[in-house]
């Protein structure tokens, strides 16, 4: 299990490329928005950008999650480890690899765009939110990639799945960064966090038990 | 023949309940108060009825204040001194309007005897006054919770005639629900047993459910037109209605871009259970957290606790069973065509 998150950790930093690619697509997406909007004081607009770089920025790089690795590597793969092994490391590999991003977005849309909104916001409360809920977009994209992969790596489709899906937690995120932005305690947004959560819970769950019926073949 | 008298029986369920639900007449109630405000003294009010017999019944008007003063919850009612009906929806009746009274609100009651007794909360607002306790003492009043002669269905405010959709906007969503827990079952069923029926099952019935979906938005959407004032609301209850409807055309396209069936079985019914717990959280569970316009979530009161009088739950009731029976049959006879279309296949 840890060998395969090494594993994982390993393959991302030598096929530099791919995650320079990520990143890029990141820094670009957040300068267009810098360009197009030059500054932005409205709490609820910059609450919405972040939400769509971030989201944009998983489906990139968790499109990736089974691509990079080719036939034979899989096949190898699966007879060396369980299915149930293999999913929990790309989940938590995933997760911790949305949360730095999430980060990283945040430092490119401060940097662009200025830090005007993050005035009065309870900063604590608000990075809780956003590293919790690049999480649950990184491990909800997980099995959606490997379902979109099964079908003959069919980018467009990834979207038209995943979508729907990461829907009901953007908008449970949106509403959290939205409060911590306008300064609200940690205490008003537990119960949202706690629905996320919650939700997270259902989506690792349901990816664990799922992703054996997927893989094998 | 033996399996046929179902179906017939759905049909005129069905047929039942279209026609009770288009046909029922709504209980008399009022429609209106002339301008809407009144100031103390002697005051001549409009009221407009709708369904209402004015002319030939013998009618009582009163108005309610109920305010807070210094404390204690004070109700105050006044009765009116003369009632003219110049027809059956019209009344001019008259009011003396105290100068002091516990809020300046009123609501109108009518007790009837042909149309029951009448309500209009919120009627009359006071101009020209001071709020505070009432200066006589108050009228002693009986609200008789009277029932018209030909029972309708229920007035409510908003709703007004377009409570007709309930019969048909809500069967809708209940027998989706029906149909996706039938499509969730088979996939599990599925994955555990590598059945080709259960295959064309849960996708027999996701097809059929999507119909309803489709149907439930788009009843929905003509209630919200004449109720909220928008084809379209933002609503977390509307908002999650139409991603489960994009998360089940998504299933739809997952299936159409998978030619290997085996295959396709597999991934369809892994992604169709996880379709479907976000159903229950996009359905269920977010609209509770938030606020929400829709009754029943949010803050906002179930129909049920409007006191959902029996004429209307005889057809509501019949409608969603009926409703229900319709789909299974679509069900099966999309299952069946699609097990033929198998055997074509595997023969050619």
């Amino acid at each position: 299990m840890l060998t395969l998150l090494r594993k994982e950790l390993r393959l991302e930093l030598r096929s530099r490329e791919t995650l320079v690619g990520v990143v890029m697509y990141m820094v670009s997406t957040v300068y267009v928005c810098y360009l197009s909007f030059r500054e932005l004081d409205a709490v609820a607009t910059w609450n919405a950008l972040m939400w769509i770089i971030v989201l944009f920025t998983a489906f990139q790089a968790m499109a990736r999650t089974f691509r990079h690795e080719p036939p034979r590597v899989q096949l190898y793969l699966y007879t060396v480890v369980s299915p149930e092994q293999l999913i929990l490391a790309k989940l938590v590999f995933n997760a911790l690899f949305m949360g730095v991003l999430s980060l990283l977005a945040l430092g490119c849309l401060v940097l662009f765009l200025g830090d005007a909104v993050l005035a009065s916001a309870n900063m604590g409360a608000f990075v809780t939110g956003l590293v919790v809920g690049a999480m649950a977009l990184g491990s909800g994209l997980t099995l959606i990639s490997g379902i979109a992969v099964k079908t003959g790596n069919n980018v467009g489709l990834t979207a038209v799945l995943a979508f729907p899906v990461l829907i009901p937690v953007l908008l449970v995120l949106r509403d959290i960064t939205f409060s911590a932005l306008q300064g609200q305690a940690f205490a008003e947004i537990v119960g949202k966090l706690g629905l996320l959560g919650g939700i997270t819970v259902l989506i690792l769950g349901l990816s664990y038990l799922l992703f054996p019926y997927l893989w094998r073949e | 023949m033996k399996s046929l008298w179902w179906k017939f029986l759905a049909l005129a369920i069905l047929v039942y309940a279209a026609v009770r639900s288009l046909l029922t007449p709504l209980n008399p109630c009022i429609l209106d108060v002339g301008t809407g405000t009144v100031s103390p003294g002697e005051q001549v009010v409009d009221v407009i009825g709708y369904r209402t017999h004015f002319q030939d019944a013998s009618v009582q008007f009163m108005l309610l204040a109920s305010g807070v003063v210094e404390g204690d919850t004070v109700e105050h009612w006044l009765v009116s001194r003369e009632v003219t009906a110049t027809d059956g929806d019209h009344a001019q009746v008259t009011f003396t309007i105290p100068q002091q009274l516990p809020d300046t609100v009123l609501d109108l009651y009518a007790n009837t005897d042909l149309d029951g007794t009448l309500y209009l909360p919120n009627a009359l607002r006071l101009e020209n006054f001071t709020a505070g306790k009432p200066l006589a003492a108050s009228a002693q009043i009986q609200v008789e919770r009277n029932e018209p002669a030909e029972l309708g269905f229920p007035f409510q405010v908003v709703l007004f005639e377009t409570i007709r959709n309930l019969c048909w906007h809500v069967p809708m969503w209940f027998t989706m629900f029906l149909l996706m827990i039938i499509a969730v079952v088979n996939s599990i069923q599925y994955l555990i047993g590598g059945k080709v029926n259960n295959d064309l099952r849960a996708k027999g019935a996701v097809d059929v459910g999507l119909m309803f979906c489709l149907l439930g938005l788009i009843t929905g959407s003509f209630w919200a037109r004449f109720t909220w004032g928008d084809w379209w609301v933002d609503d977390p209850q509307l908002n999650g209605a139409m991603v489960t409807f994009m998360i089940y055309v998504a299933y739809a396209v997952l299936r159409a871009s998978i030619d290997d069936p085996d295959k396709r079985a597999r991934i369809a019914a892994v992604y169709n259970i996880f379709a479907f717990a976000m159903l229950v959280v996009l359905l269920m569970v977010l609209p509770r957290f938030t606020e929400s316009l829709h009754p029943g979530k949010g803050s906002s009161p179930a129909f049920s606790q409007y006191d959902l009088d029996d004429t209307l739950r005889w057809v509501f009731y019949p409608a969603v069973i009926g409703w229900m029976m319709v789909s299974v049959w679509l069900y099966n006879l999309n299952v069946r065509l699609d097990r033929v279309r198998l055997k074509i296949e595997e023969r050619s």
